[in-house]
């Protein structure tokens, strides 16, 4: 197991490697003077104060050595300088991680609750009316642009009936929009798999022998079922989170919600690039590690899987 | 929210003195409410004034950033020498008194006695000092020295008089130093804090930082010690309100929907949604006139060397028949009777309409919206449209612009019309929205964009001297007459001695068609009803000192 | 939430690609008859298509012309689906829309198509050192979230409708090759590829004769399940000012203008709304029909 694990960390770094790679040629190719950049409404500075920048952040080095220094910094946890607030980049990020991981956590809640009952109550009645109907909703659910959904739902919670505040992160009520927004989208696409995943374990043969036994239909779904067909639903919601992480970026920035996604959005518009160099690198490696996770947990989940 | 929010340049929001007629009314809204404040004054009464903005402050310190979103925050901090009263007069705020030399050379200041920085430090003529060499030393880089350049240098007289001795005679002196990006800044905390002190900002003024969440929220809390020396206010101390906050809401229906909630409470508006707040149950809604605002086209220019004359426009608007088009060709009175929903006036020339200098008789010398005659200037220099797509073409070539201006939702409207209108002459506009930090950095390389929709701010109308001392667009039309009236005009002290100098240079300017002048807009603020005690201050600037806020 | 082109069908598909049919097409129209919801899909995906093809020949107004008179019109007997803040015909406007938001789709769609198809059959016939490099490469980009990695790519390309295409359709390359390399990598353990290789025949023959018609089928049915997605990628794009530019009458910048009259001129962002939600719902239904072809054993 943690011969497996170490494995699965060891491979993850070339990935990282080429992740960083393309973060940092992305940099390269935006068009624009990074120093003139830099000095976004303040005064330009003069042509040697230009030089001797240029040669600080080693801007004068050959490419492959700016990649180089880029590394080296990165190790040392040290992502640049905001073109804007000047600030570092890292910690910037950090202080709004806790924000982005409460959204998408409670998101991710209300999917997995959501999702897997309706899956569940589908499977159980298929083909009846009321599997055809929630299906019907889980295609909607996934036909709905997150950012209409969104402005619906504040529009009527928010602002109508006012149950809610509409922006900020302070408290649990001003999560439960954004959280719903980007909740619900996700349990239509997991409510599909689960009873996908449910009906196709279902019609394996050992469950026809629980059914040839006698058992009830609910305990064949409970005790046989739904115990087989959670293991592949487990990678699926392991893979639901970049998702969930991308659709943060429009939903964060829709409800003013300061995370990790509304500082993406915000430093694109701004072409505040190391900031966006940052949150992209950092949005990428939690993508990576969320992975290896979920593939260990699936192991530990399907006995017939050994690691060695 | 507003348009003028975003307005990089110089955003100084502020009024002159002969305007006083005009928009007296409009200052004057708030007085009548000032008696609440004094009623309940005795309960302990507080709250939290929270205000939604389209962005965040880039640094506190005033002498590093021109940003108007940074000035919004940055101005309750810190307090000006002299400022204005009601009737849009010069009063001395941290300045008792002052006097200028006969030959207008020299200006000496009685500063007030007493006052302490918020951090403890005593206010004294050592300070003045200090703030004044910082703005000017070429290290500092301070974007605003440019609007004191006349000044040579500060002297100590004793603790509390200043004398500051300029190089040249420079009428717009008082008024350029009357804002507070040359509020006075606490020496001790500039050498505290060094590169910091962006961050740690310590001033005179009524509210001090209590909280920076870079990208989220300011918050500002009330200065105990604080002294007000403003005529018009009330409340002589501490500000009422527990807190003063700048929030974040890029999106403007979300700022809105917090308005509602109350989650804010006071706001700025959009032109396009104030119909929105016309129903007055639960708020209450002012609207001001911008009176230093001028919004217009401009067109791209190459830059010229330093101390030449001249100007060079980026082709295809090197030809003057395709700059009076673009005049003839913008329809500026449908702009303002439909998406700026009457919220703004048209103005000939580039003189902002608020300011003593602006003669409505320049309407004269200005264009009004003409489609064939705009048309028939294209095909005059030879652009027609011959393959029919409507757009014209000449040697082949389509006549087919860029036209920039920056992210802001009520701009994103404008543009939209000019570009139908122009395109219905047969210019073919391609728009593009840049957030306004990123605009401004990429406006000194003319290669992208041909057309530029900016607006401009300021109190003095040496504006016209300011706007074409820039690098890109209408800043390096130098020509050598319009440069010698508007040069003379700043050294010139009598009223209409300098306004009929403008006038002159505002014929010359629009004869070269070296911009278009569209219209000086008005804003619109909505106060919710559970605040108390809001007004607003000469020029309609917002008055946060005697707020308190009911839950 | 849409997860765009990521883990819904695509994973299931990869956890089902395996099992590749023999004659796709008779159980194609035989499913396809089977099931209610697909006919469905198949009709509404038919509408949106012939709506882009003859909606602007049927439009009543051209969608630019502005007619700042006519601002905030309720939809009526003269402008059936109302007019927007500049006056202009909202019927006119979502009926040339529809041709963007389409275009978007079916673009980005085709540019992920035929580059994971190429990189997908390369890397997985002649594997290798190559095959190994790709591999990497893969991972390296499924590390980016797809949106994240539109909007990176937009940011440094600039806003505009084509570099939307663009974008979406990169992200699309890494998971299409991945998918395409199973399925070469099924083909070439089959006795018919053997034959040819044991009679001498060359890699392009190979390639073109044995290989790709046998794997482009589920490859393209995948495909076509992504559109959907992709679509409102491209709107989501476009909604935040990232895509389409003015005065573009594409679906999701209306939906971003209409935002703004959510509460007063509904209609504005309604329309709009209402058709792009028709259109993805038309290509979801009928994508499910079409994993249902893929993977017989999942469905009704």
């Amino acid at each position: 197991m943690l011969r497996y694990v170490a494995y699965r960390l060891l491979a993850a770094i070339p990935v990282l490697i080429g992740v960083s790679f393309v973060v940092f040629f992305m940099l390269r190719l935006v068009p624009g003077d990074p120093i003139r950049l830099m000095f976004v409404n303040q005064p330009q500075p003069s042509a040697e104060r230009v030089e001797e920048m240029r040669h600080q952040l080693g801007l004068d080095l050959p490419v492959w050595r700016q990649y180089l220094r880029y590394m080296g910094n990165l190790l040392q946890g040290d992502l640049g300088y905001s073109y804007r607030s000047r600030l570092p980049v890292g910690p910037e990020i950090i202080k709004r991680l806790p924000n982005t991981i409460k959204l998408a956590s409670a998101g991710l809640a209300i999917a997995v609750v959501i999702g897997l009952f309706a899956g569940i109550i589908s499977a159980a009645f298929r083909g009846r009316w009321l599997d055809r109907g929630l299906m019907l909703f889980t295609v909607l659910g996934i036909s709905v642009p997150g950012f209409w959904l969104g402005m619906m739902i504040m529009l009527i919670f928010g602002v109508q009936l006012r149950w809610f505040p509409v922006s900020g992160a302070d408290t649990w009520q001003q999560l439960v929009m954004p959280a719903f927004t980007l909740g619900i989208g996700a349990a239509a696409v997991l409510a599909r798999l689960t009873r996908a995943n449910l009906l196709e374990a279902m019609s394996q043969e050992y469950i026809r022998t629980a059914r040839a036994k006698g058992l009830s239909n609910s305990s064949v779904i409970w005790r046989h079922g739904l115990r087989n067909a959670l293991i592949p639903i487990v990678t699926i919601i392991g893979l639901m989170i970049g998702g969930l992480l991308s659709g943060a970026f429009i939903i964060e920035s829709l409800f003013a919600y300061p995370g990790v996604g509304e500082l993406a959005v915000k430093s694109i518009q701004a072409r505040d690039f190391p900031m966006v160099q940052g949150v992209v690198l950092f949005v990428a490696t939690c993508y990576v590690l969320v992975n290896i996770v979920t593939d260990v947990i699936y192991g530990f989940l399907d006995p017939r899987i050994k690691y060695s | 929210m507003t348009t003028f929010d975003a307005t990089n340049a110089l955003a100084g929001k502020r009024i002159d003195r002969r305007t006083l007629g005009k928009w007296g009314a409009a200052a004057g809204l708030g007085i009548g409410m000032a008696p609440t404040w004094i009623a309940s004054a005795q309960d302990g009464i507080g709250g939290d004034i929270s205000i939604p903005r389209s962005g965040d402050v880039d640094t506190f310190d005033p002498h590093h950033t021109v940003a108007g979103l940074s000035f919004q925050a940055f101005r309750h901090i810190y307090e000006p020498l002299v400022s204005y009263n009601m009737d849009l007069e010069y009063e001395g705020i941290l300045a008792e008194s002052w006097e200028i030399s006969e030959d207008g050379l020299t200006y000496t200041f009685k500063l007030r006695q007493g006052v302490k920085f918020q951090d403890g430090t005593d206010f004294n003529a050592a300070a003045v000092k200090f703030t004044f060499d910082r703005v000017i030393d070429p290290v500092t880089a301070a974007p605003s020295a440019g609007w004191v350049s006349a000044l040579k240098e500060t002297n100590v007289i004793d603790d509390y008089t200043v004398e500051m001795v300029l190089s040249e005679n420079f009428a717009p002196f008082l008024s350029n130093i009357a804002v507070e990006y040359f509020g006075i800044v606490s020496p001790t905390a500039v050498e505290t804090y060094g590169e910091d002190f962006g961050r740690n900002p310590v001033g005179t003024g009524a509210w001090q930082l209590k909280e920076w969440a870079a990208g989220e929220r300011v918050t500002l809390e009330g200065y105990a010690d604080y002294q007000n020396f403003h005529s018009y206010a009330d409340n002589k101390g501490k500000p009422l309100a527990d807190s003063l906050n700048f929030l974040n809401m890029p999106e403007s229906e979300t700022a809105m929907a917090a308005f509602e909630t109350g989650q804010v409470n006071i706001m700025g508006l959009d032109p396009n949604d104030v119909r929105q707040f016309e129903d007055q149950t639960e708020h209450t809604v002012y609207k001001q006139t911008d009176v230093g605002s001028i919004a217009f086209v401009e067109f791209a220019t190459e830059p010229i060397p330093e101390g030449e004359s001249g100007v060079v426009f980026k082709a295809p608007f090197d030809d003057i028949n395709l700059r009076q088009a673009v005049a003839y060709g913008i329809n500026a009175d449908e702009i303002i009777a439909t998406v700026l929903e009457g919220l703004a006036q048209r103005n000939y020339g580039p003189m902002p309409m608020g300011l003593f200098a602006y003669d409505p008789a320049i309407e004269e010398y200005g264009y009004h919206f003409d489609a064939e005659k705009a048309k028939s200037l294209l095909a005059e220099s030879g652009w027609e449209d011959s393959d029919g797509d409507g757009v014209v073409e000449k040697d082949g070539e389509k006549l087919e612009v860029v036209l920039w201006t920056w992210t802001d939702s009520t701009l994103e409207r404008v543009i939209q019309v000019i570009q139908y209108q122009l395109g219905q002459v047969g210019i073919g506009v391609k728009l593009e929205q840049q957030e306004a930090g990123a605009l401004f950095a990429n406006l000194p390389d003319p290669t992208p964009y041909n057309l530029v929709f900016m607006i401009w701010g300021w109190s003095e109308p040496d504006i016209l001297y300011m706007m074409t001392d820039t690098n890109w667009g209408v800043g390096n039309y130098r020509d050598a007459d319009y440069r010698g009236i508007v040069t003379e005009a700043r050294q010139t002290t009598d009223f209409d001695e300098r306004k009929a100098l403008y006038f002159q240079a505002q014929q010359k300017m629009l004869a070269d068609a070296a911009m278009v002048p569209l219209w000086t807009s008005e804003s619109v603020s909505v106060v919710r009803k559970n605040v108390h005690g809001y007004k607003q201050g000469p020029g309609g600037s917002d008055v946060f000192t005697e707020i308190w806020v009911e839950d | 939430m849409q997860i765009p082109l990521s883990s819904d069908v695509s994973t299931n598909v990869t956890l089902a690609n395996q099992r590749i049919i023999r004659t796709p097409f008779q159980v194609f129209r035989r499913r396809l008859r089977a099931s209610t919801m697909t006919l469905t899909g198949v009709a509404m995906v038919l509408a949106v298509i012939v709506l882009a093809i003859i909606g602007p020949y049927v439009a009543p107004e051209d969608p630019n012309e502005m007619n700042l008179g006519n601002r905030f019109m309720a939809p009526g007997r003269e402008h059936w689906f109302g007019t927007d803040d500049f006056g202009r015909d909202m019927l006119s406007r979502v009926l040339h829309g529809g041709r963007e938001s389409l275009m978007v789709g079916i673009i980005s769609i085709a540019i992920a198509l035929v580059i994971g198809v190429v990189v997908g059959l390369v890397s997985g016939y002649f594997g290798g050192w190559f095959d190994m490099v790709v591999q990497r490469c893969i991972e390296v980009m499924l590390a980016f979230p797809d949106l994240l990695l539109a909007m990176a790519i937009v940011s440094i390309l600039g806003p505009s409708l084509r570099n939307v295409m663009i974008a979406i359709g990169i992200g699309g390359v890494p998971g299409n090759a991945r998918f395409m390399r199973g399925l070469v990598l099924a083909q070439r353990e089959r006795e018919f590829v053997d034959a040819a290789i044991v009679s001498g025949a060359g890699h392009g023959r190979i390639i073109f004769r044995y290989i790709l018609p046998n794997s482009i089928s589920p490859m393209i049915v995948l495909t076509f399940m992504g559109v959907a997605g992709a679509i409102l990628a491209g709107s989501a794009l476009s909604f935040i000012g990232m895509g389409a530019q003015p005065p573009s009458p594409e679906w999701g910048a209306m939906l971003n203008q209409g935002r703004q009259y959510l509460r007063t001129e509904w209609w504005i962002g309604t329309f709009p709304g209402i058709v792009l939600v028709f259109t993805a719902l038309g290509f979801n239904l009928l994508g499910d029909g079409l994993r249902d072809v893929l993977d017989p054993s999942v469905g009704n």
